[in-house]
Parts: C-alpha cells; sequence; structure tokens
C-alpha cells in the first residue's frame, strides 16, 4: 500500500488548500455565466430581480467557502507547529463548522428558484454537523492535554 | 485547595533549581510549574523523588489551605 509521511501529507493537504482557493476565485468570474446557464432549469420564469438575489446567494456561498478555506489553511499551519490540541484550534474548527452551516441555510434559501439545491442544503448542514462534532471531540482532548501537560 | 511549599523547603536546605532538578530527575521546565503553583496533579513518583531530594516529609511540601 502506498504509504505517504505525515509530513508530506500535511504539504499535500496544504497545496491542495490553496488550490481549492485558487478555484473559488475563478468561480467568482464564472458565476454570471454559470448563472445564465442554469436560468432555464428555475422552477418560476427569472425576473431581473430573482437573478440579483441567486447571483447573490451564489458570491455569498462562494465567500464562507473562501472563508472556511482560509481557516482550514490556518488550521494546516497550526498542525505543522504542533499546536492541534490548543483553544485556537478549536475555535477554527468551530469556525469552519459555522460557515459550513451558513452555506446549508443559503442553499436552503436558493431552494425558492432550484429545488435540487435542497439536496446541497443537506449536505452542508450535515458536513457542519460532523465539523461540530469533531470540535467537541478536540475540545474534549485539548483538556486532558492540558490535565497531562500539567501532571509533574 | 492545595499549596505547594518547594522554595520554603529548597531555602531551608539551600537547593536551587538546577541542583533540585538533576536530583529529583524531572525537568527544570516541570519544577517550575509545580514551584510556581501552576500544576493540576503530581506523580506519587515524583513526590517521593522530591521528599527524598531535599530529606523532608510530605506534609513539609504540601499544604491544604482553605479558600
Amino acid at each position: 500500500m502506498l504509504k505517504i509521511s505525515k509530513n508530506a501529507s500535511l504539504v499535500i493537504s496544504k497545496v491542495l488548500t490553496v488550490l481549492f482557493f485558487v478555484v473559488l476565485i475563478c468561480s467568482t468570474v464564472i458565476l454570471p455565466h454559470f448563472v445564465q446557464l442554469i436560468a432555464p432549469a428555475a422552477v418560476r420564469p427569472l425576473g431581473l430581480r430573482d437573478g440579483v438575489l441567486i447571483m447573490a446567494a451564489g458570491y455569498l456561498i462562494l465567500l464562507f467557502a473562501m472563508l472556511a478555506d482560509v481557516l482550514l489553511f490556518r488550521l494546516l499551519s497550526l498542525v505543522h507547529r504542533g499546536e492541534v490540541f490548543t483553544v485556537k484550534a478549536v475555535a477554527l474548527i468551530r469556525g469552519v463548522s459555522w460557515c459550513a452551516i451558513a452555506v446549508s441555510i443559503v442553499f436552503l434559501l436558493v431552494t425558492w428558484y432550484y429545488l435540487i439545491a435542497i439536496v446541497l442544503s443537506f449536505t452542508a448542514v450535515l458536513l457542519g454537523l460532523c465539523l461540530r462534532v469533531v470540535k467537541n471531540v478536540v475540545e474534549e482532548a485539548t483538556a486532558i492535554k492540558a490535565e497531562n501537560d500539567l501532571t509533574v | 485547595m492545595i499549596v505547594i511549599n518547594l522554595d520554603v523547603m529548597m531555602a531551608r536546605r539551600k537547593m536551587s533549581l538546577g541542583e533540585l532538578s538533576d536530583k529529583v530527575g524531572i525537568t527544570l521546565a516541570n519544577l517550575s510549574i509545580l514551584k510556581n503553583n501552576k500544576a493540576k496533579a503530581i506523580r506519587f513518583s515524583t513526590l517521593d523523588a522530591i521528599c527524598r531530594a531535599l530529606d523532608c516529609r510530605v506534609e513539609d511540601i504540601l499544604e491544604y489551605k482553605e479558600d
């Protein structure tokens, strides 16, 4: 089986995070064309106001995705420095989970125009929930580590 | 709360922190944590080594104070 060293794995994660950020930036350029492309698939005829709302939702989602990506990158930097089980790392994971939940809310609003968005909303809320649990686990681990570090 | 009176005993024995850490076999950083009352727990083995190094009793180092 292919075995990747811990450090290499960390570098791969960082590179992927940066690549994803580049993809997000490209998406902001493509978004208007994309909205135009999917316009005929809407459940109701779209006026100018609807178009603007859908665009706003799209940009909001991209914004939250970027924020989550930045938080993930900072989390990876913490892992690199060996400060995983700290209050800071817990706060970063919590931030990412809130981003996922915010995205799910935006997708839920988009459901008004595109029914299929409910699937994405569902996925995002599930992701946010999983991250919250991870955050709880890391928080508990942080407490145990502090106790262990302060045992002489 | 439990208070550590390590500095009192060290002064009485005229022992420095570095000397004690050598004798007890724990790092200077950990000994500082203990001396400054920041520790959350102490192992029996550590307590044993400290009492042996300072030639004192447990109650010379540990004290219960009502907060």
